[in-house]
């Protein structure tokens, strides 16, 4: 039954590695990948001696986790609420509503964004100023230490819903016969969340995040590239921009191929440093 | 089990194979069919035909299949030269470099001696050898070829202002940046609100490439045409190119926007606001001025014409005190971009044909005007006019794409500019036409015109200095991909991007101190001189062979 998706995945996943000799040469199109020059490091050494790249990789990685930890709080978060909710109408509605954004595209998210934080009519602006809050209007996607919190929590307003589908279906998993015990036994709501839900999903839960440090420098990229302007650059750039703006639209493909391998392999370190530290700690792993 | 997997293989080839080479060299009813890659959003050329689109494909037994952007155009120009896979046209517009670099298009000038006598006459000697790239050839052929008399009605960019401001005080003379900056200010503290919404004074827009409103300024407010990439001058008769972007004059020009910015009158908005924002405001009514080129804010100024409340904007020239405005370029072909054809076209020769049945004089008469008689008529000198019934027909901005198609086989396809004139003097585009730009004005409009005593807007402006033909306009000239002038100018654009908008906010006092950082990070990046030299050697060449 495996087969086609483990076809899938060679031909997808497995030979495009091929394209990684790139990195040692300086690729030029419509030319074979082995009649190409070999230049060794020297695409490395020009990546790592680029003042940006330093910057690109904290603004990467900061954001990853600022993404990272509020999109699984809240997905938590969500999912305890949406499970003890006792009218399945609302408990519908509710999961509804959250998850519809998740399918909305980041064109159309980001200018939603652009006209709520709008100085002159978004309504974030007004309502501070309502409740006298803030006297004038701030330009929010102006300041540069505000960027991490827009792209942070517009990350929650969109994937949360979606992300805690898959605590909910866990929560579900947990034998109802368990909570009725905990009942005779008099515990409390919180109780309950406490000692029943929050540890029936702590496996789903070190899964998911063994998977998502795995993902640590994929920032994201038509979020912070749709969002960004020239006044927040130095916050707002990540390394899926970077690559595009100094390696492909350059066409220098063999840079960003190199950038490319940074990535996966520091990917690939925090994936199995991740799972060696929740067998260490006597948890579920994924490898 | 490996069988298995052996077979699917197979027939996963084999089928991504049959499909990547379908469909093409299709002959419909006896007629060849060329494959069009057109890098512009055009709405797909209508089903059912159109009258001048009919009679070119009767004319030439050619079928031009287009395909139009979708998406975007750098992306997709990637993903072409990715796949190697082409079709028998292509126009990347101003990612055309790349099907060159990329070895995905073939020389033209020997198909062009041996079967283009008329696009040799079209364009002339001069333009295709200004086409021939370093290496001799020449790849593409672009459209808006300049010919004949030169009819500007419009100008190309200005200091645009709404009409109802230079109504207010009498429809005064203004020449400077302050002149202009005064005008708006006096307007904003009379009124304060429009429509019961703040008055903005005056927008920009920073929003991606069309950021140029704010990064051309230090070289329009010097008195130079859009050369967009460094200012030309002539000293001991060379032209020298000259970065400007840390230039006195930037100092000066952005000095004047932050002090703009401290007195309130510069919209905020503008440094985060993207292009539908942009236009949305400008639409409002609210906004007084803004400076922009005039094909950026058509859309604009149509709603706010037909609106008929002295919302719209006329461009005017303003220049720093002590510099002469030189808002217009010459008339000058496109040197970046056209038609080329690609690697994986069978059948150069009848591509070559069909661009020389469109150079035609008779079919660019058709693409401008239409056809005599229904779409326009001629008075007794020979000129062309059109009649009330026909002049609102050809209003509706989608008529000469639905209707008569002359829009599919202008605005991409090799063919003459909108201002050139044909041999018989009538200007190509019916707009510039002068007695039908008259014919098509606002009421509205007529009263500004007639205020300044003008007939046409460009005669607010002074006439261009045709001295620059011989290299003019220098943004066409286009960086080898990954060449290191190319990562040195992303570099100073990116710095650009930061602190334009930080010198304009700066606060009371501390605008030197930001002036110094931006010079600061500036001198950070390594040689960026090579930017300046491409540009010159460009101009030097260009020069050289205009001078033969």
């Amino acid at each position: 039954m495996a087969l086609p998706f483990v076809i899938h995945l060679i031909i997808f996943r497995y030979i495009p590695i091929v394209g990684w000799v790139m990195a040692f040469q300086d690729y030029k199109p419509a030319r074979g990948l082995f009649a190409q020059k070999w230049v060794g490091f020297e695409q490395f050494r020009i990546l790592f001696s680029d003042l940006a790249f330093y910057r690109i990789l904290r603004n990467t990685l900061a954001m990853a986790a600022i993404k990272l930890v509020l999109g699984t709080v809240f997905s938590i978060l969500v999912a305890v609420l949406v499970n003890e909710t006792r009218s399945k109408f609302a408990r519908r509605s509710v999961q509804t509503i959250s998850y519809l954004p998740h399918f909305v595209s980041w064109v159309v998210a980001a200018n939603i964004f652009l006209n709520v934080l709008s100085p002159d009519s978004g309504i974030l602006n007004n309502i501070l100023m309502a409740f006298g809050i803030i006297k004038e209007p701030v330009l929010w996607l102006g300041v540069p230490e505000y960027f991490w919190h827009i792209i942070g929590w517009s990350h929650v307003w969109k994937e949360c819903g979606f992300g805690a589908i898959i605590y909910l279906s866990a929560m579900t998993a947990i034998d109802p016969q368990i909570y009725e015990a905990a009942d005779i036994d008099g515990a409390r709501r919180l109780q309950r969340i406490r000692y029943i839900t929050l540890p029936g999903i702590k496996a789903t839960f070190i899964i998911l995040l063994i998977m998502n440090i795995g993902h640590l420098l994929d920032a994201g990229f038509e979020q912070q590239y749709l969002l960004q302007n020239g006044l927040v650059q130095d916050y707002s750039e990540v390394f899926t921009i970077y690559i595009m703006k100094y390696g492909l639209k350059m066409m220098r493909y063999s840079y960003a191929a190199a950038a490319g391998i940074f990535k996966s392999v520091v990917s690939i370190i925090l994936i199995f440093s991740a799972n060696r530290l929740a067998a260490r700690l006597g948890e579920e792993t994924l490898v | 089990m490996k069988r298995q997997l052996l077979v699917f293989l197979m027939v996963t080839l084999s089928f991504s194979l049959a499909f990547a080479n379908g469909a093409k060299e299709e002959k419909a009813g006896g007629m060849k069919t060329i494959s069009f890659f057109m890098g512009h959003p055009l709405e797909d050329y209508p089903a059912e035909g159109t009258t001048v689109g009919n009679y070119i494909e009767e004319q030439t037994g050619v079928k031009a299949d287009f395909e139009f952007l979708v998406g975007e155009l750098e992306q997709k120009v990637g993903i072409m030269i990715a796949s190697g896979e082409y079709p028998d046209v292509v126009n990347g517009r101003n990612y055309h470099q790349k099907f060159i670099d990329a070895g995905a298009v073939i020389p033209l000038e020997d198909l062009i001696e041996e079967h283009g006598p008329n696009i040799k006459k079209m364009y002339g000697d001069t333009i295709l050898k200004l086409l021939r790239k370093d290496d001799g050839h020449i790849y593409f052929l672009p459209a808006f070829v300049p010919s004949g008399k030169i009819s500007k009605t419009t100008p190309d960019q200005g200091f645009f202002i709404q009409k109802k401001v230079l109504k207010e005080f009498g429809y005064p003379g203004i020449e400077t940046v302050d002149d202009y900056f005064d005008l708006i200010s006096k307007y904003a503290a009379k009124y304060p609100e429009v429509n019961g919404k703040s008055t903005i004074g005056f927008t920009s827009l920073f929003y991606s490439w069309r950021n140029y409103t704010v990064m051309n300024m230090p070289s329009v407010v010097t008195g130079h045409p859009n050369d967009g990439s460094g200012n030309v001058d002539l000293v001991n008769g060379k032209w020298v190119v000259s970065q400007y972007y840390d230039s006195p004059a930037a100092k000066e020009i952005y000095a004047k926007y932050n002090e703009v910015y401290n007195d309130g009158l510069f919209d905020p908005e503008s440094f985060v606001a993207d292009y539908d924002q942009y236009q949305a405001k400008l639409t409002s009514g609210r906004v007084l001025g803004f400076f922009d080129q005039t094909w950026s804010v058509d859309n604009v100024q149509q709603i706010l014409k037909q609106e008929d409340k002295d919302n719209w904007y006329v461009a005017l020239p303003a220049v720093l005190d002590g510099y002469t405005e030189e808002c217009n370029g010459p008339a000058s072909p496109q040197l970046d971009a056209g038609v080329s054809i690609t690697v994986s076209c069978k059948d150069p020769v009848a591509v070559i044909e069909y661009f020389d049945f469109l150079c035609r004089e008779e079919t660019q008469k058709r693409i401008g005007w239409g056809f005599e008689g229904t779409d326009y008529l001629v008075d007794g000198d020979g000129m062309f006019y059109r009649n009330e019934e026909q002049r609102a027909r050809f209003m509706d901005p989608d008529y000469t794409k639905k209707v008569t198609g002359g829009y599919y086989f202008n605005y991409m396809m090799p063919g003459l500019g909108s201002n050139s004139s044909f041999s018989d003097g009538n200007v190509f585009d019916p707009r510039n036409q002068p007695s039908e730009f008259y014919a098509r004005l606002y009421d509205s409009e007529k009263e500004v015109l007639d205020a300044y005593h003008i007939q046409t807007w460009n005669e607010l402006f002074r006439a261009p200095n045709n001295d620059r033909a011989v290299y003019y306009p220098l943004w066409t000239g286009k960086m080898n991909t990954g060449s290191a002038e190319e990562i040195a100018s992303q570099k100073i654009k990116d710095v650009r991007d930061k602190y334009t908008p930080l010198l304009i906010m700066a606060d009371k006092g501390s605008y030197d101190a930001v002036w110094n950082e931006y010079l600061d990070e500036l001198n950070k990046i390594k040689d960026r001189d090579v930017v300046n030299d491409f540009y010159q050697k460009l101009v030097d060449s260009r020069v050289s062979v205009l001078a033969k």
